[in-house]
């Protein structure tokens, strides 16, 4: 026998050869699509309620349709799934229409209870929903989100759900009131939280009081799947087939952008109760009601979609096949691009960016974009505790250095945390760059010529440009104020991690503005917010910011916003580093594509014009 | 007369081997591998360019280069440029020939007393003159041939040091299982099946995280242990494997030979039969692994940096270079003279290295004597 | 050898087992969690969704629950690719690497072993030097550094294959190549030593005394025992291209395993990352067994200990 084996050794190796030749050029290729674009990365999910990412994002506004959809251009709010609303006079109420000619992909109607069973889905706990604090203007939306539960409240008890049921079904839901909690809840760890709620609800229902509990190692008490806040009781209201209503806790001027923004996306209910959750995310299962299906999906690959002919605005729609390419390497996406395989591409490598921008100005045009690129400071350590250090070490900063070292795209050198760009507000104005000043304050702190200052570590994630920017800032702090600062470098997670526990002394950190508002900057640092990570606590700051949460004249609003951001940058819990710009490079014979301050493209307005790319693709030599 | 002359011969030809015999004697067998390597031009070549390499990277702060980790922004990208070859812009020196601590400290970072004894014999012998950027300099604007002579002192010190951990650490292993063999061999192997599927990210990840805690951190530092320490750890531990795979492959067949078999009967002890007679008979086989190690763990390095788990800024390796480098590689624009440093640094580090090791494998090999 | 086969079989699942615990807990030792991103989620929306996924349970709950899943084969749901299972994913990724890591390897032992052999052949001659020259400057150069080279030498200057992708066959060729070609020069020197050391053996003079002529000597009876270190690096070499194909995939966008298994220990998506170590252990074990075996077969000195 092993001679007989051994004979056929040698054949082994051809074999292997056209077998994995085979193999490979099985998977076969596709006839590219009319517009091919780098998406970055792939997506975490297609399902709106679940993702919080910009990738994301472009894909799910091709498939689902919020009640709004933004102005190409402006991103103003402009009818979507909503033919039309309302905003009632204390800026509370607004009541949105739905189309009647709006469809589900599987042709059968949409309506305003499919909006009703959607944000109710996306502020379930069980969802998951990581953009849910955008929706928490709505009124008692936080409370049935987080399960803020207090004696007395109304509630919803949801039971058990039957066996072998798929992930998006619910058990039967009883309503009443709760009378007692008994028990304590449970105390959060850092890594999150137990599961361990070992606590009993007495509720009462139909006038009869029942026990509840979560944990079934509790007896004396029913099992039920949670216990949440009466949705009855959210702002959100079903007027009409074709009408809803959302109540609001404050009056909330940026609502509208929210309101079109992709979590607040229908999804349908028979589809995610039929497959459940992922199945229904199958190309084969999908229905959607954007201006694009999802055709296919390949993991790290690309994801197909194709013209909707259920869309209500389907004559506008000018392409028939997008393709989402999933590339991650900077410069393989600027390689497809130049060689015609990709006619947008969403990032570049920064060392080509001066050469792009002198040679391809009409493809690559930075503009400003709404956020910004940031030091979080940790007041809690000595001697960032003193605001003089913090502003000294601002004030050693060449800006336009920093920027010409590591993005190198003409960014804008930024001295306040909100960009420009807001109509209507004027970011405040924090100290630019005053050497002298900055070593008057260090010596008024102590620390003349830096003698005495600790040696200070900046910690960034582990990046070419923010370690590239780390340098820069490293050797102008030890230029200009001779103190001592090392560099830590630390993968994502770990970053974050330190980050949040405070274990750091200046900490790098980017921040994109979700909507058009000031406030998407300056939540961040109100002292309880989550994304605050700084340890600064600021008292006239909560209260600036708390006075223009209920301020409904805009003008007042503003001003209140900006004291608070000039407060901020008096402060220098964070020092802002410069406004990012766009990254974007685009072909010319791409239409409908405009730039922005988001670079937010909806799909459904872009078109190619065949003429231009023919010339285009001949004048580069391109097939 | 006759018997005369023919004595004469017998006792001049017994002289002679006498001679010969004694001349003989002489050459052991480390001499005579010497006298075989001397005649291969190319390895000696190769064990002079490392050797070299060595010295000039031992020697990096007498000589007199610039700051490897000054910024200077406005010189960033500068091309390659011989003329002038040296200017008196040494920047922690002041006109005087003074050394200002601060500025010192700032261009080379934190010294230990070897370091900073060299620097003042430096700035004594060399005063501010340095040379200027032949090499160009990189996006920051720093000088890439100060760079690359900086970088060697830690790529070269994590390859030498994991190779030798790995080598120490995967023969021991390697020869005692193949010999041992039996369910030994086989927990042992398993043992090294379980290391090599957890793939090494994990493990690098891990331990660098672990390591970078900022308690353990500071312990590490207080006993003079920083994170290229922690490399050579890590690298080392890692690469320890298909060593130690393949000289149990050897032993497995070398184990069935005759002078095993005679060892074993003559009452030797394990340890004895696996470190006196087997490990000797795997020298060759051991070095070429060994010289393939070493590129490959400072190749590992660099695929570190790639990944950013590399060297910490402003500390440099080659393969941080590289990688700094690799970034400029587009079709828009390459910029070339921070390629073909690093590119050559290592390229020609790492042929030497292995030319070494041919060069030694023939050498060593008794075998090989009269080829 | 079936008794060999057997215990083999059961090595295999017990080290399996001590593969899976180890990745378990050291995972989770690490700090960071699946769902930190760089926007900080409310605690309670973060405990929703980790209710989601049970990773809020008490380490041994999910310990046993995720080894009853792995034991039936299913390997749960990834945390960052959230619309897909892990079995998904590798059913999708690993016929792609796979076929690229297989035309890798056929390329290098193609180039490899010939090169390596002549360079025996024709020891300390031009033969020898210049391939040998070749191979370890091959070795010694980054695969990033390469890759993106070779790119824009074949694909810009020279326009002979596209910039990326993986299905059509002209697609296939640079990955292949870029990724063999460090293996190609490994390849080349194992085969030149072993080479060396065979055709000083007895058995050789033998077969030259026999008066066979060198091409005889060299391909019937030397190469087969200097095959034997290229047969013992080739387990290792397998299981390195999987991973080591990350870079390839990453420069020329190829949708295969690579990437995720460096995504999956940095994004902490536990359950994948398990996946792919569960893959690549699997992998591994049956590449070693076919390499033991075959050494059995090239060198029959060797015996299996049964």
């Amino acid at each position: 026998m092993p001679a007989a084996v051994r004979k056929f050794l040698p054949w082994l190796f051809p074999a292997a050869l056209v077998g994995a030749a085979a193999w490979a050029l099985s998977i076969g290729t596709l006839p590219p699509a009319e517009f091919t674009f780098c998406n970055a990365t792939e997506i975490k999910s297609v399902d709106p309620h679940r993702i919080n990412g910009q990738p994301e994002g472009r894909i799910v506004e091709a498939l689902f349709e919020p009640l709004l959809r933004r102005h190409p251009e402006t991103l103003q709010p402009i009818p979507g799934m909503a033919e039309r609303w309302e905003v009632s006079q204390d800026l509370k109420t607004y009541t949105f229409h739905i189309r009647r000619d709006a469809l589900w992909s599987d042709d059968t109607p949409l309506t305003a209870e499919d909006f009703y069973y959607s944000f109710r889905r996306f502020l379930l706990p069980a969802t998951g929903g990581e953009y849910t604090t955008l929706f928490f203007a709505v009124k008692n939306s936080e409370k049935y989100t987080k399960r803020l539960l207090k004696e007395g409240d109304p509630v919803e008890v949801e039971l058990p759900k039957p066996a072998r049921s798929v992930d998006g079904i619910r058990g039967e839901i009883l309503t009443g009131k709760l009378l007692k909690i008994e028990g304590k809840e449970p105390e959060a760890d850092e890594q999150g939280a137990s599961s361990d709620d070992r606590r009993v609800f007495v509720v009462e229902i139909d006038g009869r009081s029942r026990r509840f509990t979560t944990s079934s190692d509790v007896s004396g008490a029913e099992l039920c799947q949670t216990v949440l806040f009466d949705f009855r009781e959210v702002g959100v209201r079903l007027v009409d087939r074709h009408t809803l209503q959302l109540v609001l806790e404050n009056p909330t001027p940026y609502f509208l952008d929210v309101v079109s923004f992709y979590p607040l996306a229908p999804v349908q209910r028979a589809c995610v109760e039929r497959h459940g959750y992922p199945n229904w995310t199958k190309p084969e299962n999908i229905v959607s009601n954007g201006a694009y299906r999802l055709q296919f999906r390949r993991i790290r690959d690309r994801i197909r979609l194709v013209k909707s002919d259920t869309y209500w605005n389907r004559a506008n729609v000018k392409l028939n096949t997008i393709d989402a390419l999933a590339a991650e390497n900077i410069t393989t996406m600027l390689n497809l691009y130049l060689t015609g395989k990709a006619d947008w591409v969403t990032d570049l490598p920064p060392s080509v960016k001066p050469e792009l921008r002198r040679t391809r100005p009409k493809e690559y045009d930075p503009t400003p974009q709404l956020s910004v690129y940031f030091y979080r400071v940790n007041v809690t350590r000595k001697p960032l505790d003193d605001v003089r250090v913090r502003r000294a070490l601002s004030m050693a900063l060449n800006r336009k250095e920093i920027i010409e070292a590591g993005p190198r795209a003409g960014e804008v050198p930024a001295l306040s945390l909100v960009p420009e760009g807001i109509a209507g507000y004027t970011p405040a104005n924090g100290d630019a760059e005053n050497i002298a000043e900055a070593k008057r304050l260090l010596a008024e702190a102590g620390y003349a010529e830096g003698r005495g200052f600790p040696r200070i570590e900046i910690l960034y994630n582990s990046h070419d440009v923010h370690r590239a920017i780390a340098e820069v800032i490293q050797s102008q702090w030890k230029r200009h104020l001779g103190i001592t600062v090392g560099l830590v470098n630390q993968e994502w997670g770990v970053f974050n991690s330190t980050t949040r526990k405070l274990e750091y002394d200046v900490s790098r950190a980017g921040w994109i503005g979700d909507y058009n508002d000031p406030t998407t900057f300056l939540d961040l640092l109100i002292s309880n917010n989550e994304n605050n990570q700084t340890g600064w606590k600021d008292a006239k700051y909560d209260e600036l910011m708390t006075a223009a949460s209920r301020e409904i004249d805009p003008a007042k609003r503003f001003q209140l916003l900006h004291d608070a951001e000039q407060r901020l940058v008096e402060q220098l819990p964070v020092i802002p580093m410069y406004h990012y710009v766009s990254k974007e490079m685009v072909r010319t014979y791409v239409k409908g594509l405009y730039s922005n301050i988001r670079e937010e493209h909806p799909l459904w307005a872009v078109s190619i014009d065949p003429e231009e790319k023919a010339r285009v693709f001949a004048a580069e030599g391109l097939r | 007369m006759t018997t005369a002359v023919i004595d004469e011969t017998e006792a001049a030809r017994r002289e002679r081997l006498w001679e010969e015999s004694r001349r003989v004697q002489g050459v052991s067998l480390g001499q005579d591998a010497w006298r075989r390597f001397r005649r291969d031009r190319v390895s000696m070549l190769s064990l002079v360019f490392l050797l070299g390499m060595g010295i000039l990277a031992i020697a990096t702060p007498l000589l007199p280069l610039q700051s490897p980790r000054l910024v200077k922004v406005d010189q960033k990208f500068q091309p390659m440029k011989f003329r002038p070859l040296f200017a008196p812009t040494a920047a922690w020196l002041d006109d005087a020939g003074k050394i200002n601590e601060a500025k010192l400290d700032e261009c080379f970072g934190e010294l230990n007393v070897v370091n900073d004894s060299l620097i003042k014999l430096r700035a004594a012998i060399f005063g501010r003159w340095e040379v200027t950027s032949w090499l160009g300099t990189d996006h920051l604007g720093r000088d890439q041939l100060a760079r690359l002579f900086w970088g060697a002192r830690v790529s070269l010190l994590v390859g030498v040091v994991a190779g030798l951990v790995s080598l120490v650490i995967g023969v021991s292993y390697g020869a005692t299982s193949g010999y041992i063999g039996g369910w030994v061999d086989s927990a042992m192997m398993r043992v090294i099946d379980v290391m090599y599927s957890v793939p090494f990210i994990f493990i690098v990840i891990f331990l660098i995280t672990v390591l970078s805690e900022e308690s353990i951190k500071k312990w590490l530092l207080e006993h003079g242990i920083d994170r290229i320490v922690i490399f050579y750890v890590v690298v080392g531990a890692i690469y320890w494997l298909t060593m130690a795979r393949v000289v149990r492959g050897q032993v497995l067949s070398l184990k069935q030979q005759q002078f095993i078999e005679a060892a074993r009967t003559v009452g030797c002890s394990r340890a004895r039969i696996i470190f006196v007679h087997l490990v000797p008979n795997l020298l060759s086989i051991i070095i070429v692994y060994l010289t393939l190690t070493i590129p490959r763990v400072m190749l590992f390095e660099s695929f570190l940096s790639f990944l950013g788990l590399g060297v910490e800024p402003p500390d440099v390796s080659w393969g941080l270079l590289a990688n700094e480098g690799a970034k400029n590689i587009t079709p828009i624009g390459i910029v070339w003279w921070l390629i073909v440093g690093p590119g050559l640094a290592l390229g020609l580090t790492c042929a030497a290295l292995n030319r070494l090791g041919d060069g030694l494998r023939d050498a060593l090999d008794p075998r090989l004597k009269n080829r | 050898m079936i008794s060999f086969l057997i215990k083999r079989l059961l090595w295999t699942a017990a080290t399996m087992w001590v593969v899976f615990t180890a990745t378990f807990f050291l995972m989770r030792a690490v700090p960071g969690g699946p769902f930190d991103g760089e926007r900080k989620l409310d605690p309670e929306i973060k405990r929703n969704i980790e209710a989601r996924y049970g990773t809020n349970d008490d380490l041994d709950v999910q310990y046993f629950r995720e080894l009853g899943r792995a034991v039936r084969g299913d390997l749960g749901p990834s945390y960052k690719l959230a619309d897909f299972t892990v079995n998904e994913i590798i059913a999708q990724g690993f016929p792609i690497s796979a076929s690229l890591g297989t035309l890798a390897l056929c390329f290098a032992l193609g180039l490899g072993i010939p090169t390596g052999i002549l360079a025996a052949v024709w020891r300390g001659r031009g033969l020898d030097y210049g391939p040998m020259t070749v191979a370890t400057i091959g070795m010694a150069l980054p695969e990033f550094f390469v890759a993106p080279l070779a790119v824009i030498l074949f694909v810009f200057l020279w326009p002979l294959f596209p910039a990326a992708g993986w299905g059509s066959w002209d697609q296939l060729i640079l990955p292949s190549v870029c990724l063999g070609l460090p293996f190609a020069a490994y390849i080349a020197r194992l085969t030149r030593t072993g080479m060396l050391e065979v055709l000083s053996q007895d058995y050789i003079r033998t077969a030259y005394a026999k008066g066979l002529t060198p091409t005889d000597v060299v391909l019937r009876h030397a190469v087969k025992g200097a095959l034997l270190p290229v047969v013992s690096f080739l387990g290792p070499a397998t299981a390195g291209i999987l991973t080591g194909s990350l870079i390839e995939e990453s420069i020329f966008a190829i949708p295969g395993l690579g990437i995720h298994f460096v995504q999956s220990a940095q994004q902490r998506d536990y359950t994948l990352a398990m996946g792919l170590v569960l893959l690549y252990f699997l992998l591994l074990s049956v590449m070693n067994l076919v390499v033991d075996l075959l050494y059995k077969l090239l060198d029959p000195r060797v015996k299996i200990d049964s």
